[in-house]
């Protein structure tokens, strides 16, 4: 996993998502995040994408954008890495 | 709180009736609100009511209207449009007896056309930004968010510079803009960095 990107995926995720900091810190690979966490709701995912593109400097397609890429904090920061070209 | 609670009115427009709500008395400033469109406006609600609360007990009153097909309307939301909207909002100022605009997000696409004295902008957005929203919500929610509204009413909006004085109001540096988090309700230094803002032009625009 790209430590670099999962840093800052935590940060936005904490910010969006109202998440106390030592919550994201424990995310792993494995933890699930869309259809497990009640705060992340689809709203929250357009939320969530418009931060990342922003602060990660990446532009999403809407075509991309699927329940795989958000079923874990592993997948999603797989997915930033890939953009990121990290 | 001192003064004067919050109560339901209601407004005339295109041949129905839509409630507001109303902050404060009518002496002195009365403030149009106009609040996020779509589901940003569900996000905003609480923050926005806060800061009408907080603009009464400083003496300066507001009304929030619901927009036909939006909040607490009875129309369908699905047949709105963005002419409605922005009839509605000029039938809620007329009718309100209000002074000035304060607009937010989706609200800045209906309120150059009115009939105010100055203009509070927060969050200026293009329609095709707030549609693109609902398109990425619509992929990974089970209900059809696109079918419940009209958003392609939208994609062509762009806020429109009013005809008089007007600010918009910087975002946050130290944070996320609001319409960005799942729970943007309670952020007391927010409501309370707006609310100076708000109060600070208002009384400028009135003194001119």
């Amino acid at each position: 996993m790209n430590e670099a990107v999962a840093a800052q995926l935590r940060t936005i995720l904490g910010d969006v998502l109202g998440l106390d900091p030592a919550v994201v810190a424990g995310f792993s690979r494995e933890t699930e995040l869309f259809g497990a966490l009640p705060e992340l709701d689809s709203m929250a995912v357009a939320g969530l994408l418009t931060e990342m593109e922003d602060r990660l400097h990446i532009v999403i397609d809407d075509d991309e954008i699927d329940g795989e890429m958000l079923e874990s904090f592993g997948a999603l920061v797989d997915f930033a890495s890939a953009k990121t070209g990290a | 709180m001192t003064g004067f609670p919050p109560r339901f009115e209601t407004y005339r427009t295109g041949g129905g009736t839509e409630s507001l709500l109303v902050h404060g008395d009518n002496g002195g400033a009365r403030l149009l609100v106009l609040q996020p469109l779509l589901e940003e406006a569900n996000l905003m609600r609480r923050t926005i009511v806060w800061i009408a609360r907080a603009l009464a007990e400083r003496g300066i009153g507001s009304i929030i209207p619901d927009l036909p097909g939006a909040g607490d309307s009875l129309r369908p939301t699905a047949l709105a449009t963005l002419s409605d909207w922005r009839q509605a909002a000029h039938d809620a100022f007329v009718q309100g007896g209000c002074t000035d605009v304060v607009a937010f997000r989706g609200g800045t696409l209906l309120d150059d056309a009115l009939p105010a004295r100055s203009w509070w902008r927060y969050g200026t957005v293009e329609g095709d930004t707030l549609v693109r929203g609902l398109v990425r919500a619509a992929r990974l929610s089970a209900s059809d968010l696109l079918a419940a509204y009209n958003p392609a009413m939208l994609s062509d909006a762009v806020p429109v510079p009013p005809p008089g004085p007007h600010r918009t109001a910087p975002l946050q540096d130290n944070g996320i803009a609001p319409w960005n988090r799942a729970e943007p309700g309670d952020d007391a230094g927010l409501v309370a960095a707006l609310v100076e803002d708000i109060i600070q032009w208002v009384r400028t625009c009135a003194a001119r």
